[in-house]
């Protein structure tokens, strides 16, 4: 049996690139349909600065404790406020063996996208 | 800072009740032109307070220019101490999207009939997620007669600003004051 790790680093790749990150539009769709779970890994201070409605909050470091909060029937899109550190949770939740990748352009890129009237375009009632 | 001292008050009742009006008023009564605003009336939606937008106008001169902006740096600073009210003017439908744990919301739209709200011995700070809606709010409390800036770095640049170490820096300061809102 293949090392998960060893799967990751066989996929960094320019073309498979697309398979580790989620469009922030494609998110916002899959979020609505019930098909995609946030995962906002930003440490707890962090989340008391400013909150995204939706999702799940478990900060990056209790990620290995808390698995079992997560959904196995969705793809899980992990957030950060850039890039880096969602980056690294989605290899380690991809090496736990689930279904994730991270939210091209950050929770910043995310909530520039839901001003405006752009905020009715998420389903915020699921 | 702009402050609508009294001096300006007859030129100012001048422009909105319309030349003719103060002609006639300084013909008939012989009055100076200081007394005529005690015989005009205001439009119902003046207030004492309340700044002529022309006139506001009139003096806009360089330092208001920088007095009715602020940036991050010196707004957490003066957060943190309790001189600012800050206000997400935002639509319902954005602040339900998501939202910062610092100051409050009311809309823009619903601003006007929510003055009671706001601190006047504080200065308002406005603030959407760039600068521009911000700045309507910012005019408006000003023309109300309050002390007001927009936050130019926007709600983005404070959700940028206030991450990993500093968001838990800041966070811990103004847990221990009671007097931000």
């Amino acid at each position: 049996m293949n090392d998960p790790l060893d799967d990751l680093a066989a996929g960094i790749d320019p073309a498979r690139m697309g398979q580790a990150k989620i469009s922030i539009d494609a998110f916002i769709a899959a979020h609505n349909q019930g098909e995609a779970e946030l995962i906002d890994i930003r440490v707890a201070e962090e989340t008391a600065v400013w909150q995204v409605n939706i999702g799940l909050r478990i900060p990056g470091p209790e990620l290995p404790a808390r698995l079992d909060e997560l959904p196995k029937d969705k793809l899980l899109v992990v957030a950060c406020p850039h890039t880096d550190r969602s980056n690294m949770a989605r290899s380690y939740l991809v090496a736990r063996g689930f279904n994730a990748k991270y939210l091209q352009g950050g929770l910043l890129g995310l909530v520039d996208r839901l001003k405006g009237v752009g905020a009715q375009d998420i389903c915020l009632d699921r | 800072m702009l402050k609508n001292v009294p001096s300006t008050r007859p030129f100012v009742v001048r422009l909105l009740t319309g030349t003719l009006v103060a002609l006639t008023l300084a013909g008939v009564g012989g009055q100076t032109r200081a007394d005529s605003p005690d015989t005009t009336t205001p439009p119902r939606s003046m207030s004492m307070n309340d700044i002529p937008f022309a006139d506001y106008l009139r003096r806009f001169d360089y330092d208001e220019r920088v007095a009715m902006k602020i940036q991050l740096p010196e707004l957490l600073k003066l957060y943190a101490e309790g001189q600012v009210q800050l206000i997400d003017i935002r639509f319902n439908e954005e602040y339900a999207a998501w939202r910062v744990g610092i100051g409050r919301h009311i809309p823009l739209n619903e601003l006007p009939d929510r003055l009671d709200e706001l601190d006047p011995n504080k200065t308002i700070v406005t603030m959407c997620p760039h600068y521009d809606r911000a700045e309507i709010a910012r005019l408006f409390l000003t023309l109300k007669g309050y002390q007001a800036r927009y936050l130019t770095d926007g709600m983005l640049g404070l959700a940028d600003y206030l991450r990993g170490d500093k968001a838990r820096d800041y966070m811990a300061r103004i847990a221990t004051e009671t007097n931000t809102d």
